[in-house]
């Protein structure tokens, strides 16, 4: 017998723990919007995509870069990273990029929080554990993290690790552990032990509630025939963990297993984007981001109609780089960072933001997106809350009151 | 900041911030806490959860016989506890979610020191777990709380010994992990003079120590300046001119960097030139002391107090208000499983006051915070206390990690590496632990992940046990020093055997409808799969049931 989130949820509610579960209890909606995160993290360098300053003083650009010009999509462009260009030939129509997006942070685990969640405070909920918990489907793993940062205090229950190096699908190898045949008999076991005995409390029943909920999803996730090659860390074989982690959220979005997957893109060769040194690999870096996210899309587009008009993917990175370089060729951390949004319910072929003559953000009006003197300067709050927005999730008490960036709303 | 944090911190600025006295105030009588309407936990489930939560381990048979025969046993039990392993591994992981220095990479390798390849983990583990250790001991000590941010030594094994040259402080104790002191010179700092905190918490060019002075404030006076709010200064735009001037006379920005500033001034000995360099990173460095007042054009001080020299700045911490407040908000939280609310400001103020009477030893904070209504509760009677959840609370991956080991005898390591306190190829994270980095915070509700960990774990510890159950019948009390292929399932050994699970395991008797399931699926597994099979499979499910996880 399978286990019913829904049914189960509601036996949960009865028991008065409502108020302690972000779920909407609406109808399903097959439209409802999906989300794939894509985490450069360590730090990505505007002076290699997102702010065209040159003859700036003090601001060091990408070696031997120009203007590229796609639509009304101004970036710096190189021979290093033509992927670039093709993207935004190929999807610029879809993209939007947002540049100076202040983190007020130096640090690495602080701005990855406040990019994330908006906040540096340990116990914090990131946007997509927020989208995932609020899901009126009730994919079997809400949120899966492939990889990166991902932080949810309050709603863990809802999020699906896979382990850095896919030790998930590890663990889902039953003949590993146990006779195959014995491992449903266990299951069946538990459950009637579960049936007989309650729990002593509403919260330890809320507990109990959600151990039965996820272990129901659980066989749901162990019956699907290819679980554990999306899951594994060994079976894409196309070259890079990219690749590998962008195919596998892509049949994990498709299949209704998520609402939202997160993945770090860890650079290439795994330098990552923190480059205290050799500058120059952030172009690698793009080069291969815009290569796999060009591929990734296409295929959607191609094979996933209906997740092609559903799926929105935000690629973000919790900092950018110091404007000019150090003595080895590198750059330290810069409180300004970008986002680019791409597809569902994006409005593309623009630019919203500006860093300024000192690579300093720039204050924009949220609703037409223009730099604007007496504008508003752009904080992850902003993001989260054109997240939440597109996710028609309720914001959290963080983003109360503050405003999408309309602008990049259809 | 926390609302009690937020008062302490009124109270010390208002109080005694700005005269230069460093005397601790007069203190009157604890607030009167806010009554608590629920029940409080029988004596059975009460012993359960301090059990777990003193020493990480369920119940020995023996205990839980000596309970039911004598509930007035309990105090003398709680004591032995406290003496155990158990318990200085319990802090270890309770100091480590406030450290967050048990990470799987360093700015460094074990390469870098022309250690073996082999080495990776225990390199990587002894570093993180220095400061947790260091804190773990002046914990059980009886020495004051002060001392963890005034002494002049810290806790090292042997790889620590070897990479830093540290000196054993007694060269005569054998343990693996023993005071040490680090011979460069130092200041006596306690955890703040640990590399094990600032290899974790580095510092670069442009941040000037400044988010490890925010480290501190948020660790030992829970003061997190990060979360402050900061109101837009109104038509000024930070430059690369303009930005220390602003920092210095714009109040949106001093209202953060008054405090920020100096601290971070007093923690230049520590800083690293280069952050991937050994020796920079290695050794302290005196002669950088005050560098940092030059290039934050600021004195050092602690909350609007001087420092004549970074060396007084345990001192100032230990002697303020908040030192202790923050110590008990951060365990109790941890205890009670919650966020500490308004609602909880007299009960931890009741707490501190009793700690300090006990010569504020970290002991005497913990007994106050096991006795506390609020831990003790096993029901509430109403849903919407925000208390109220600290009536149910999951087992933590480490609670597991150790509970099932000293259960099972298992321990789940694969090339060396202890695979339930590892990330990069273990199961930490999935478990519901804390990698130090993306995860910081202890999981507080199952999720599929963590429900399959804990199977596989569960599976693999009663594989285990039954093995060695069978091979030596007396090594492990789970069966009652029989051979487990020896009991059939409508012995009485058999109910014995299943009913010292659930009282060890859950803290109640077995049900004969209980009972009855477990004959049912126990004979099932048995016909197709054999006895030992169906013995694994019947300890699995009830090391997988709720009811031994959640208490």
């Amino acid at each position: 017998m399978k286990f019913s989130r829904r049914r189960l949820l509601q036996g949960m509610f009865g028991s008065g723990v409502l108020g302690s579960i972000p779920f909407s209890g609406m109808a399903s909606n097959p439209n409802e919007r999906q989300f794939l995160f894509v985490f450069c993290e360590g730090g990505w360098d505007q002076c290699h995509l997102f702010a065209p300053l040159w003859g700036q003083d003090g601001i060091d650009m990408e070696h031997n870069s120009y203007l590229g010009e796609v639509g009304n999509i101004q970036y710096v462009a190189s021979n290093e990273k033509p992927a670039v260009d093709v993207f935004f030939r190929q999807y610029g129509e879809q993209t939007c990029i947002i540049n100076g997006i202040g983190v007020r942070s130096l640090a690495h685990d602080t701005c990855l929080r406040l990019i994330s969640a908006g906040t540096s405070a340990d116990r914090c909920n990131d946007w997509a554990s927020i989208i995932a918990s609020q899901s009126v489907n009730s994919p079997m793993i809400p949120q899966v993290v492939l990889s990166g940062p991902s932080y949810a205090a309050d709603l863990s229950s809802y999020i699906g690790r896979v382990g850095e190096t896919g030790q998930l699908a590890a663990l889902l190898e039953t003949a590993s552990f146990v006779t195959p045949g014995v491992d449903a008999l266990e299951d069946a076991w538990l459950q009637d032990l579960h049936a007989v005995r309650e729990m002593e409390n509403l919260q330890q029943n809320y507990l109990k509630q959600r151990a039965l909920v996820a272990e129901g999803d659980l066989q749901s996730v162990q019956a699907m025939a290819n679980t554990v090659d999306l899951m594994s860390d060994v079976s894409g074989g196309q070259g890079n963990d990219l690749a590998r982690d962008l195919s596998n959220a892509v049949q994990l979005l498709s299949n209704g297993t998520a609402r939202c997957v997160s993945l770090k893109h860890r650079g290439w060769q795994n330098l990552g984007y923190d480059s205290h040194a050799s500058i120059a690999v952030q172009a690698s870096n793009l080069q291969q981001l815009f290569d796999e996210l060009t591929t990734t899309y296409q295929q959607i587009e191609q094979t996933e109609p209906e997740l092609f008009q559903r799926l929105t993917i935000v690629v973000m990175s919790e900092m950018g780089r110091f404007p000019s370089m150090n003595l080895r060729q590198g750059k330290s951390h810069w409180m300004h960072t970008s986002a680019i949004l791409i597809g569902s319910g994006i409005r593309g072929n623009q630019v919203i933001g500006a860093y300024d003559s000192n690579c300093f953000s720039s204050p924009i009006d949220l609703l037409s997106g223009d730099v604007y003197s007496s504008g508003v300067l752009l904080k992850p709050d902003h993001l989260g809350a054109t997240l939440l927005r597109l996710a028609e999730a309720d914001p959290t008490e963080g983003l109360i009151g503050v405003d999408p960036i309309g602008a990049a709303l259809l | 900041m926390t609302m009690i944090a937020m008062i302490g911190a009124l109270y010390w600025l208002n109080g005694w911030g700005c005269t230069g006295q460093s005397t601790s105030p007069e203190v009157d009588g604890p607030m009167t806490p806010e009554p608590l309407s629920g029940t409080e936990l029988d004596t059975m489930q009460l012993a359960r959860r301090l059990s777990l939560d003193i020493r990480g381990e369920f119940m020995d048979l023996e205990e839980v016989t000596r309970l039911q025969t004598d509930p007035d046993a309990l105090p003398e039990l709680i004591d032995s506890w406290f003496e155990m392993p158990g318990h200085q591994e319990q802090l270890v992981d309770f100091f480590s979610s406030m450290l967050l220095t048990k990470v799987d990479e360093f700015n460094v390798t074990e390469g870098d020191f022309y250690l073996d390849e082999d080495l990776a983990q225990n390199f990587v583990r002894s570093i993180g777990e220095e400061a947790p250790r260091f804190m773990a001991h002046i914990a059980t000590s009886d020495m004051p709380w002060s001392q963890v941010v005034t002494v002049d030594y810290t806790i090292g094994n042997a790889i620590l010994q070897d990479i830093w040259e540290l000196e054993p402080v007694d060269s005569s104790n054998t343990n693996a992990w023993q005071p040490m002191r680090y011979t460069d010179g130092r200041p006596p700092l306690g955890v703040l003079s640990t590399n094990s905190v600032w290899w974790r918490y580095y510092t670069t060019p442009n941040n000037k120590s400044r988010a490890r002075a925010a480290f501190v404030s948020r660790l030992l006076v829970c003061d997190d300046i990060l979360t402050r709010t900061v109101v837009d200064p109104p038509n000024v735009q930070a430059t690369e001119g303009n930005q220390e001037d602003l920092i210095k006379n714009e109040p949106a920005c001093v209202s953060c960097h008054q405090t920020l500033d100096p601290l971070a001034a007093s923690l230049y000995g520590f800083w690293q030139n280069d952050m991937h360099d050994v020796i920079e990173l290695s050794i302290y460095h005196p002669e950088r002391e005050w560098d940092g007042e030059r290039d934050l054009e600021n004195t050092m001080g602690w909350y609007g107090k001087p420092l004549r020299a970074p060396a007084d700045l345990g001192t100032r911490i230990a002697e303020d208000e908040r030192f202790l407040s923050c110590t008990a908000e951060r365990l109790a939280e941890r205890l009670w499983r919650r966020e500490i609310t308004p609602t909880d400001e007299g009960r931890i103020d009741t707490i501190v006051h009793a700690m300090r009477d006990q010569n504020e030893r970290y002991r005497a904070l913990f007994q106050e915070i096991l006795n506390s209504p609020e831990y003790r509760l096993g029901s509430s009677e109403d849903a919407s206390d925000p208390r109220s959840v600290s009536a149910g609370k999951m087992m933590t991956a480490h609670q597991i990690r150790w509970a099932f080991e000293a259960l099972t005898g298992f321990h789940w390591e694969e090339d060396g590496v202890t695979l339930l306190d590892n990330d990069e190829y273990g199961y930490r994270v999935l478990l519901g632990g804390i990698d130090g980095r993306s995860v910081n915070q202890w999981q507080q509700a199952p999720s599929l992940t963590r429900q399959l960990t804990l199977k596989r774990l569960s599976q693999l510890s009663a594989e285990y046990a039954v093995t060695a159950a069978i091979a030596t019948p007396n090594a492990l009390d789970l069966f009652l020093q029989q051979d487990p292929t020896s009991i059939t399932v409508e012995s009485v050994a058999f109910s014995d055997v299943i009913r010292s699970w659930h009282w060890r395991l859950m803290g109640h008797d077995l049900t004969e409808e209980e009972l009855a399931l477990y004959r049912t699926h126990f004979t099932t597994i048995e016909t197709e799969y054999g006895i030992e099979q169906a013995w694994i499979t019947a300890l699995s499910v009830t090391l997988r049931n709720s009811h031994t996880w959640v208490y």
